[in-house]
């Protein structure tokens, strides 16, 4: 069965500010489709939780809203900017979360931070190094080299480091891989301090995880969105018995 | 009707290269030099080589025209056009190259001697070989189609400063087929321009025909994918 | 300005990466110093006679550890993941451009004083040493030559898949006219050329070289990044 996103009204939600709009998306790795036609959209301060199989595409889908990848074809608007337009625009507004912390083993997380906010010209650059160095419980550590660092910790100064230029929208990409339930903890906090002004796709295989963060559910496999629905009117055991079927490849 | 023009083309191209070596082994006469009172022979060679020499320019330059093109509108067959034409650029390197060698063999009795413009030639290949392998080991098409786009562009202004480089070096390098001094007669000239006009035809049709398999090989791959092969 | 500042700022992360773990430097100089040992017995000669071979000598030496040097500076980033950091942040792409070129420049440059002398004793048995200002010129110019067109080649390399293989395979061929220049000018004026004048327009040469592949690769650094 598949799910046309207009099928859940979405037509209607397009009055109020959308933060993501998509439309008919593509993208192909040589001849491997692995974006099929997505459409969604995700309004301002809305939180959308993605969840699908390994290789169903989730990554691909989040590196082409951070203007990692380039799409195939299709139209994507970011903060209601055109992915070709301005991307150094999106990047200021936009912070990723992704598989690999994007840090720099041999600097020590003191000097992580300062080389991003750098870059991100985050005013007052030490002062928020040393909140969030705090926020994460990193302080003790800040003049170690990352190197050193459990996945975890690293893990934690990512969070730092994508916390830092307080972006409007966060994309994170199995953010809870890593990390312990202290830590869950800390992440869970700090979305939940900023949630409501901020918008956030966040892909997860925890489906207690993701339900109780979103807005909005969405299922992908194969490139295709084959569920989608805000979370006030979810069917969740119906969403629970598609879940499994795609992850346990049956459907 | 594209494919129309570039057998057109292919077909006058067949015409005045005919024509070419009618003019250059019947109508042109000998160049007699105090050396070789019975004429030089290999002279002849310069017909054919000059002409494709400088057409493997043009083809470097209109695939860096079309690279420029693509990274300007993102247009699928500038990305073609510039692969064809880089395709040829080689091709034709390759022939001027043989063309030059063989000349040498015959003048000087030597298969290599590092004459300036063959050496020019020579990194002109080495650098159009290098665009081949970059192409052939990028999957992502958008990405390849830029990268390659940019090394076309590199490699078309690399040409012209490595002939400049080369007459760097302090050493005298003999030059092959110096027209200057020798004023060239109209029969000659008439050849030598019929040939120009002949490789230029016949650059004109084989990029046209390459342009046009690479984009059918591409619909191809996308027709299988769509069927989910 | 602030543009001025996010250069500083990769720069800044590269040298102290590089000064903390030094794997870099130390393989760049071993390099050096392992081809200076073959190069002895390659040619078995003495330095009289090796001298006037110095230019097309010191040139091979440092445009290899050179292209060590390019695909170290890519592989670090691209490893660990970092080059997607650097992607994401707001900065045009020129900035990451100039920054990891005047990295490679400065780790090039440093290997090369370091070795000169050296290279210097064991093969050249004219005293340049009145010229060493035309040197510098000569070396600064090559230096800035190989950067330019290294950093953006070797970009393009690191995303192939196979990665620091490309980087000769694109690099070398499209070096020839400047590693041609460099080894005119440094090598008549280690042999103690009478006449200036080729190293005069070899100098200029490499200005030229210089000049047309910065702003080349300036302009087409943002077609290289990303996926
Ligand atoms: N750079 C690339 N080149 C070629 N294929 C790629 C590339 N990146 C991703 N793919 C392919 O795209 C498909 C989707 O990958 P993606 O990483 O988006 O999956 P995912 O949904 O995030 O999976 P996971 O749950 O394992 O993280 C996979 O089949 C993968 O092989
Ligand atoms: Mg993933």
């Amino acid at each position: 069965m598949t799910f046309s996103p207009d099928l859940f009204g979405l037509k209607e939600t397009k009055k109020i500010t959308t933060e993501i709009d998509v439309v008919n998306l593509n993208k192909s790795f040589g001849k491997r489709k692995v974006l099929d036609n997505v459409s969604f959209q995700v309004k301002k301060g809305g939180f959308l939780s993605i969840f699908g199989p390994n290789g169903a595409g989730k990554t691909t889908l989040i590196k082409i809203l951070s203007t990692l990848v380039a799409p195939t074809s299709g139209k994507v608007l970011v903060s209601g900017i055109s992915l070709d337009d301005d991307p150094t625009l999106i990047r200021k507004k936009i912070g990723l979360i992704s598989h690999s912390p994007l840090l720099y083993p041999d600097l020590n997380a003191y000097e992580n931070l300062k080389f991003y906010g750098t870059l991100y010209q985050v005013p007052h650059l030490e002062k928020r190094i040393n909140f969030m160095l705090d926020k994460v419980e990193l302080s003790h550590r800040r003049y170690d080299l990352v190197r050193t660092f459990s996945k975890g910790m690293q893990q934690r100064l990512a969070i730092a480091r994508v916390l830092l230029h307080q972006p409007a929208i966060l994309f994170l990409d199995e953010p809870h891989s890593g990390l312990d339930p202290h830590a869950v903890d800390i992440l869970d906090g700090l979305i939940n301090d900023i949630r409501g002004d901020h918008t956030f796709v966040m892909i997860t295989h925890s489906l207690e995880k993701g339900i109780a963060l979103a807005d909005v559910v969405m299922i992908l496999e194969n490139g295709k969105i084959i569920f989608y629905q805000e979370k006030e009117h979810l069917d969740s055991d119906k969403f629970r018995k598609i879940y499994i079927q795609t992850v346990k490849g049956e459907s | 009707m594209k494919q129309r023009m570039g057998l057109v083309f292919g077909i006058i191209a067949g015409i005045l290269l005919l024509a070419v070596f009618y003019g250059a082994f019947m109508v042109t006469p000998m160049i007699v030099t105090p050396k070789a009172p019975d004429g030089v022979f290999s002279q002849k060679m310069f017909y054919f080589h000059v002409p494709i020499a400088l057409t493997s320019f043009v083809a470097s330059a209109i695939g860096a025209i079309a690279a420029i093109l693509f990274l300007v509108k993102k247009e699928r067959k500038y990305d073609f056009i510039s692969y064809s034409s880089v395709q040829l650029a080689l091709l034709f390197g390759f022939l001027v190259e043989w063309t030059g060698i063989i000349w040498t063999r015959m003048e000087w009795g030597a298969w290599w001697a590092w004459e300036p413009r063959l050496t020019t030639y020579l990194i002109f290949m080495l650098v159009y070989a290098g665009y081949f392998v970059l192409r052939s080991s990028v999957s992502d098409e958008n990405a390849r189609a830029r990268y390659c786009a940019v090394y076309a562009i590199i490699a078309a202004i690399n040409t012209p400063l490595s002939f400049f480089s080369i007459r760097l070096i302090p050493a005298v390098h003999p030059v092959v087929f110096t027209t200057s001094g020798a004023s060239m007669e109209t029969s000659m000239l008439v050849t030598f321009l019929i040939g120009m006009a002949g490789m230029t035809c016949l650059f004109i049709s084989l990029l046209i025909t390459r342009t046009k398999t690479e984009s059918l090989k591409e619909e191809v791959d996308y027709l299988k994918n769509i069927i989910g092969g | 300005m602030s543009s001025l500042r996010q250069i500083a700022a990769i720069l800044k992360k590269d040298i102290i990466s590089e000064l903390r773990t030094k794997e870099m430097l130390t393989s760049m100089f071993l390099f050096v110093m392992l081809t200076m040992v073959i190069f002895n017995y390659a040619f078995g000669a003495d330095r009289n006679n090796l001298t006037p071979f110095g230019g097309g000598m010191l040139w091979i030496t440092f445009l290899f550890t050179a292209i060590l040097g390019l695909n170290r500076s890519f592989v670090h980033e691209k490893d660990e993941g970092c080059l997607e950091g650097l992607l994401l942040a707001p900065v045009d792409r020129p900035v990451i451009y100039l920054g990891k070129m005047t990295g490679n420049l400065i780790f090039l440059s440093v290997i090369e004083i370091v070795t000169l002398p050296i290279f210097t004793v064991f093969f050249i048995s004219h005293n340049y040493f009145p010229q060493i200002g035309w040197f510098i010129i000569a070396l600064i110019l090559s230096n800035l030559g190989i950067s330019a067109t290294g950093t953006l080649l070797a970009t393009i390399s690191i995303n192939t898949k196979t990665r620091d293989m490309m980087l000769p395979i694109l690099f070398l061929p499209i070096i020839i006219p400047l590693l041609i220049g460099a080894v005119v000018s440094t090598g008549q004026i280690m042999a103690g050329t009478k006449n200036f004048e080729s190293v005069y327009s070899s100098l200029k040469f490499l200005g030229v070289y210089d000049i047309i592949f910065l702003l080349i690769s300036y302009g087409l650094y943002d077609f290289v990044l990303g996926e």
